[in-house]
């Protein structure tokens, strides 16, 4: 919860997707859980609790069927593109410094033999970023930030740009092999993958269109996960989970991709990076400690190689790893016997577009890109969808300038990283001297050692991963309103993600409701209508009523309403609809009520709307208005959560209080914006209870 | 006495109307709404019939229209999240649907050049698309300095300068700079959602009609278009009972007329220090239900359309 301003450090690609509305999840969380339904005779249905505290529905007979329980997961979240990212702002929390530390300290108290192997690895550009900041040298400043680690309890600390040899050295291959078959569909452009929050929108708003271009490469921090936890964890003869691995990265982002179920390992129940925490955490980390980096002694970092010390180097090219340059010299290298080709960058239409490109005989053969920053995204995405994009590879970032730049950098001044320091950072970075991933021969020897070879099997799921279209879930008060796709649409995204069978059902599920309140309003229309001609035929009030009981039935209005109506048509009233209410004065929202409504919001969190009426005496809209524009309280979900809790729950549910009411004396303003906790995430029959679609406001709608 | 007076009713949309639009001859009135579809409508004789109707360009209401500068394309923005351009030869031709917002699209504007086209909608953010060619456009910008829900955006009438407003209660105003676009002012005064916006036609004031029922007049006080300085220097407060959603600055007559969910129509006069408006006159009951847009006609003094829930689209004429 402390997280709550986190989102910021997100890239804008992750932004755009609602990321900051952490107390409002989307109200399209319809995350469409199969929810099998006993048939049961006749209309009319109770849902009860019975006494093991399970929901059962309850027929007209008596007889009870228990009902199953609909859970939400995090992960099921990740796969909607409803309120995805205010899960993932939850599951992210569990991604801090608190978070390593405590492991940290857990460890130290934890006998021999079960003693965690804490392994940090650290991206360059995180480098770059703490160099700037202390005027030293990459190198320099990398030793400094290993001693720092290892002066925590830390056991190994590597360097990511070792990965991302792999991982350049894959993305090389995948071209290659593409550009062969490039003849055939979906090949080029090949679109890098080392960006989360890229990858992430690409999944969320473009699906099936953009992915099949993206390489299958894992990003450098995946790779060091496969490598500690897999390469590292056998040489160590450590079972997986015996091993914690952080890794510091210059963007939030990176925390969504290590939560990734893809690199989950289901058997020791750990992830290939247990943890992200960002340049900014170890800043503030190091500003808390009141360490002074410069005057840290000296350790190296680690190497995978026993027998050598790790010298620090880099990739040429880009701050966000040089995919394009090093592909470029691959290609021309292989593709045109060019063993050192000019690189001339040519800025198109904004300095976070290059170009780079290959003339043979005057005819372009290879055409490359760098695309960073959210709105060249956008060129890249819209071009690639009408098959009218002219690059062979295009290396994309959700950051302008890229990765040097990352949301989570450390900040010169006040919260933002200013163009100098971001030059600064790039002075550093490119002074460190360049290799290429070929030239290292703990590459090959690792290739061939853990990978039986390249291009084998293992290969294959150590160093490549897959990706999953998001359905996009309309609101379903929508759905109605669409019609058949017309064929002019047919190339564009708006259906083809859901399967067909899909679709119909949730339009089957969806379409009784809305009509039924269509109809409601025009029945009711309707008998005003039928009591104004009557009214104008002389009958009496009773009569009307009466006859309007014969013709309507159950439906039919109650009877204060009807004579409410009589009164109305028989002093001339002519408008059947409903009066437009007008404005009536603000009476209700005076500061006492609204002290009031606050006190008694923050005496239970879990108040409803009605219940705040009854307690303060005011109006149901006044005190709706009270809680959304005065208080800005807004409900996270309305859903009736069962509790089963064990005694241990009972216990960690203590603590959590407890920490809870830490964090609020810390922060006061904290009670303000949270309304309630976690626990909504398992809930009953979404699709029904969506209440917090009929309730937006018109203001809303427009 | 001046007096407004109704001219003639359209009626052929289905369903609630959302936006009105004169293209810039003043012949042709473009109006879109809940029914999915845009009518085209223009005078012949006495009367203004629909002469085309766009369907098949959006699978949700269309929100709002935007004629180009030029009058030759239409900008059409829906609820279903797509901006889709028109081109307006014999008949009229779809050609290109922007793609980009997450949700609902709210407002679209062409830039006085015809240049860039801006979008904003639900999802808090103002696009600006550079327009290439005419078939190609590119994202220049996503500006997400809004908090809240982007209601409108609007085009300095000389300058690329960007005008947006929010139910973040606030008015932005954007520039570009070097390559990318910033956000050089928050007008920040009104005490809800601010519907619309509108320039006069020097671009040195701005008019802001809200929820608050009022409507405000900023002035920018420094004397270069590129740096922005607005400040308030007259509230319209008292002519509306309820929320005002739209507002229109005539450039022939500088009067100004508000609409909004009170169904009535307000026209004002400019002070003669340029620096308030009085009330005119007002029409109350203009329609049976919300009104939801109005607009001046460029070229015909007086003319004014407006479209409601009602569904229907109803012309004025001001008589002196």
């Amino acid at each position: 919860m402390r997280n709550l301003g986190m989102s910021e450090g997100f890239s804008s690609a992750l932004r755009l997707t609602d990321l900051n509305d952490f107390i409002h999840p989307s109200q399209e969380c319809t995350k469409p859980v199969e929810v099998k339904k006993p048939k049961i005779k006749g209309s009319k249905i109770k849902i009860g609790i019975s006494n093991d505290g399970l929901y059962s529905q309850v027929d007209q007979d008596g007889d009870s069927v228990q009902l199953k329980k609909a859970q939400i997961t995090l992960q099921d979240c990740l796969a909607c593109s409803g309120c995805i990212t205010s899960a993932e702002s939850i599951l992210i929390t569990k991604q801090s410094n608190e978070e390593f530390l405590n492991i940290i300290k857990e460890n130290k108290d934890k006998s021999k033999d079960y003693k965690t192997t804490i392994v940090v690895s650290i991206s360059p550009q995180t480098f770059a970023s703490f160099a700037a900041k202390w005027n030293l040298s990459i190198p320099e400043v990398s030793k400094k930030l290993s001693t720092f680690f290892k002066q925590q309890g830390i056991d190994y600390v590597f360097d990511t740009t070792f990965a991302r040899d792999f991982s350049l050295y894959e993305t090389a291959n995948e071209f290659l092999e593409r550009f062969k078959h490039s003849s055939s569909k979906n090949q080029l452009p090949l679109l890098t993958s080392a960006c989360p929050g890229w990858i992430c929108y690409a999944e969320k708003t473009h699906g099936e269109y953009i992915l099949p271009y993206i390489s299958t490469t894992k990003s450098p921090q995946q790779i060091i996960g496969s490598l500690v936890k897999d390469y590292l964890a056998v040489r160590l003869n450590k079972p997986t989970n015996l091993i914690y691995h952080l890794t510091v990265m210059p963007c939030f982002d990176k925390k969504l991709e290590a939560s990734r179920d893809d690199f989950y390992n289901d058997i020791y129940k750990t992830r290939d990076v247990d943890c992200v925490i960002t340049s900014l955490e170890v800043d503030s980390l190091i500003t808390e400690q009141n360490v002074d980096l410069t005057k840290l002694p000296d350790s190296p970092i680690d190497s995978f190689d026993q027998t050598a010390d790790y010298i620090q180097y880099s990739h040429s090219g880009s701050g966000s790893g040089g995919y394009c340059e090093y592909v470029f010299k691959r290609a021309a290298k292989e593709l045109y016997q060019i063993s050192s080709v000019p690189l001339n960058y040519r800025i198109k239409r904004n300095k976070d577009f290059l170009e780079l490109s290959l003339e043979q005989n005057g005819e372009i053969v290879l055409n490359f890109a760098i695309a960073t920053g959210f709105r060249n995204i956008q060129t890249i995405v819209r071009n690639v969808k009408q098959g009218r994009c002219n690059y062979h590879f295009v290396e994309i970032m959700a950051c302008p300038s890229g990765c040097l730049n990352g949301g989570a950098q450390v900040r010169d001044k006040g919260d933002k990283v200013t163009p100098e320091f971001l030059k600064k950072m790039e002075e550093v970075y490119h002074a460190v001297p360049c290799q290429l991933p070929e030239e290292n021969q703990l590459v090959h020897q690792i290739y061939s050692d853990w990978l039986e070879g390249p291009n084998s099997p293992k290969a294959k799921i150590m160093l490549h991963t897959q990706y999953h279209a998001r359905e996009k879930i309309s609101n379903g008060l929508e759905i109605k309103c669409k019609r058949k796709r017309r064929p002019w649409l047919g190339d564009l995204p708006i259906f083809k993600n859901h399967a067909p069978q899909q679709r119909e059902q949730r339009l089957f599920e969806v379409k009784p409701f809305a009509r039924a309140s269509i109809s409601l309003v025009t029945k009711m229309e309707d008998q005003r209508i039928c009591i104004k001609f009557c009214v104008k035929n002389g009958f009496k009030g009773a009569e009307i009523f009466w006859m309007l009981q014969t013709a309507y039935g159950d439906a039919v209005m109650s009877r204060r309403r009807a004579f409410k109506w009589y009164k109305r048509f028989k002093e001339g009233r002519e408008e059947t609809a409903d009066n437009e209410r007008s404005g009536r004065p603000s009476t209700s929202t005076t500061p006492e009520k609204v002290d009031k409504v606050l006190e008694l919001v923050r005496e239970d969190r879990r108040i409803t709307v009605r219940e705040v009426t009854e307690e303060a005496g005011i109006s149901f809209g006044s005190t709706q208005l009270i809680m959304k524009d005065i208080l800005g309280v807004r409900r996270l979900n309305a859903v009736l959560v069962p509790k089963d809790l064990t005694f241990d729950k009972k216990n960690a549910r203590k603590e959590t209080a407890s920490l809870n009411l830490e964090a609020t004396t810390d922060d006061p303003e904290l009670l303000k914006r949270v309304i309630t906790g976690d626990e909504t995430w398992i809930r009953k029959q979404p699709n029904r209870h969506r209440s917090g679609v009929s309730k937006m406001s018109r203001d809303q709608r427009k | 006495m001046m007096k407004l007076k109704e001219v003639e009713s359209l009626l052929g949309h289905d369903d609630r109307i959302w936006c009105v639009k004169w293209d810039p001859s003043g012949t042709l009135l473009a109006s879109c709404g809940s029914d999915k579809t845009i009518r085209i409508w223009c005078k012949e004789g006495n009367s203004w019939i629909t002469k085309t109707i766009l369907t098949e360009g959006h699978e949700k209401t269309i929100r709002n229209i935007a004629w180009s500068p030029c009058g030759i394309y239409l900008a059409s923005v829906s609820f279903d999240g797509t901006t889709v351009i028109w081109e307006k030869k014999d008949d009229f031709e779809r050609l290109s649907v922007l793609e980009g917002h997450e949700n609902e699209v709210k407002g679209v504007a062409w830039s006085v050049t015809g240049k860039y086209l801006a979008t904003c909608g639900r999802d808090k953010t103002v696009w600006v698309w550079e327009v290439i060619d005419e078939t190609e456009y590119e994202c220049s910008a996503v500006l997400t300095n809004h908090t809240q829900d982007v209601k409108n955006v609007i085009w300095h009438p000389q300058e690329d300068i960007l005008a947006s407003c929010s139910y973040d209660d606030k008015i932005n105003i954007y520039k570009e700079d070097d390559d990318d676009w910033i956000c050089s002012g928050t007008l920040s005064g009104h005490l809800s959602t601010v519907w619309n916006i509108e320039f006069d036609s020097k671009g040195s004031r701005l008019v802001s009609c809200s929820q608050d029922k009022t409507v405000k007049l900023w002035r920018n006080t420094s004397n270069n278009h590129n740096t922005s300085n607005w400040e308030c220097i007259h509230t319209i407060n008292g002519y509306h009972d309820r929320a005002i959603y739209d507002i229109s600055w005539c450039n022939l007559t500088g009067r100004l007329a508000t609409t909004g969910s009170d169904n009535k129509i307000n026209i004002y006069s400019e002070a003669t220090d340029k620096n308030s408006f009085m009330i005119e006159t007002s029409v109350t009951e203009a329609h049976s239900q919300d009104i939801n847009t109005l607009t001046w006609n460029p070229k015909v003094e007086g003319m004014l359309a407006s479209g409601s829930d009602d569904g229907i689209i109803k012309l004025w004429q001001i008589h002196e």
